[in-house]
């Protein structure tokens, strides 16, 4: 046995399990270890001005922690941020020691090329809480000044588009015909005239796949999942609320162009 | 911000740029990597709502390493890099870093690819709360 293997010994590497909603490692508190995610769902967060700001949900082979072991002046340094498990997750431990002889030999060029992108990571991080904050800052106006639209994530547009409209999982494979009347980025609202039948035919849930034009002669089509049904102004008429499940690439760039105010 | 010296051996050619120049384009394949000699460039990003600017690099920053750890892999760049000023920039060894690389411990290696992944998704997501 080597010197090498009586050090990995004493440093064994230990593996934890963590239950889902356990804390991982708290901001501010001072920690030396650095946890790969053997399995499970990990989500980083910071907290600022008594809110919570996701900054990024992680998994398998990711490694928490590893800011503090990049920091070559201070092993021993406070947490930047949370992290806590979404999943039961098992992680492995590592201590910091374990990694220091590896970090030596590293060549320095690696080591650069490392704590480059730990900066911008953390560039990147103090712009998501900016952002975040100023998100909660313009919703809390909005909250304010339009109850109604507060609620909503996406900035919607009326409008009054044909569009046909295929259940995608039904047993009832018939197209059904009707209007857009409005859009935003997340979701439609969807008016149509059941044609025969008095009960309207589906349940909240299910998933149609519709396509449509819109009014710059760009093709949109999405499939989405039915969220809301409503009487219309007229008895036979439905409003029905959507959001979308999937977007192509194409579309989402179209529909985006068509919002744009 | 001066370049550390242990740097220089692995420029192996330098390259000028003009202002509003583009360094590299988002969607490009290549896996370069570049640092700064002089001047200032900005990390923009295509959204629904146009390019947006995330974050200006100035000397002695590093950029285009994402796509390192996946050379040969045909990885796509996922940012456009444009120069802000009159830029010199440096072109690393891609072949010397990765045997660079090569040599360090596969502890360390997951914790690099892990920080490159880390880098990707809060990027992500500064772009999306941006664009939102």
């Amino acid at each position: 046995m080597n010197s090498n293997e009586t050090k990995d010994e004493e440093l064994a590497i230990v593996r934890l399990k963590y239950k889902k909603g356990d804390l991982i490692i708290k901001e501010g508190d001072y920690g030396v270890s650095i946890y790969k995610i053997i399995e499970g769902l990990v989500s980083i967060f910071t907290e600022a001005d008594n809110a919570v700001i996701p900054l990024a949900t992680i998994g398998q082979g990711a490694v928490l922690g590893e800011t503090i072991f990049l920091n070559d002046k201070n092993m021993m340094e406070r947490r930047s941020s949370s992290a806590r498990a979404l999943e039961d997750t098992l992680v492995e431990v590592w201590h910091p020691r374990l990694l220091r002889m590896e970090y030596e030999q590293m060549p320095p060029v690696i080591r650069y090329l490392a704590d480059q992108t730990l900066t911008h990571i953390g560039r990147m991080n103090k712009l998501v809480v900016k952002l975040t904050d100023q998100k909660i800052k313009q919703r809390e106006h909005q909250r304010e000044v339009d109850p109604w639209a507060a609620k909503r994530r996406y900035y919607r547009k009326r409008v009054n588009l044909p569009f046909l409209c295929t259940p995608l999982y039904s047993s009832s494979k018939s197209t059904m015909k009707g209007l857009i009347k409005d859009i935003s980025l997340g979701g439609a609202g969807l008016e149509i005239r059941p044609i025969l039948s008095p009960v309207f035919p589906y349940r909240l849930g299910e998933e149609f796949l519709i396509s449509t034009t819109l009014p710059n002669d760009r093709n949109l089509e999405f499939s989405c999942r039915l969220v809301s049904i409503k009487e219309g102004k007229s008895r036979d008429t439905r409003i029905l609320g959507v959001s979308f499940i999937e977007l192509s690439e194409h579309s989402a760039k179209n529909l985006g162009f068509f919002l744009m105010p | 911000m001066t370049i550390e010296k242990y740097l220089y051996p692995y420029i192996t050619q330098e390259e000028e740029y003009e202002k509003g120049d583009t360094i590299i384009k988002e969607g490009s394949k290549g896996d370069w990597v570049y640092i700064i000699l002089e001047g200032l460039v900005k990390i923009k990003k295509m959204t629904l709502k146009g390019q947006i600017t995330i974050a200006p690099l100035t000397e002695g920053e590093i950029f285009g390493e994402a796509t390192l750890w996946q050379a040969g892999q045909g990885a796509t760049r996922n940012v456009s890099i444009v120069a802000e000023t009159k830029t010199r920039v440096g072109l690393l060894d891609t072949a010397l870093l990765l045997k660079e690389y090569e040599s360090i411990s596969p502890r360390l290696k997951s914790l690099i690819s892990s920080l490159i992944q880390r880098l990707t998704i809060t990027t992500q997501k500064a772009v999306r709360l941006a664009t939102e």
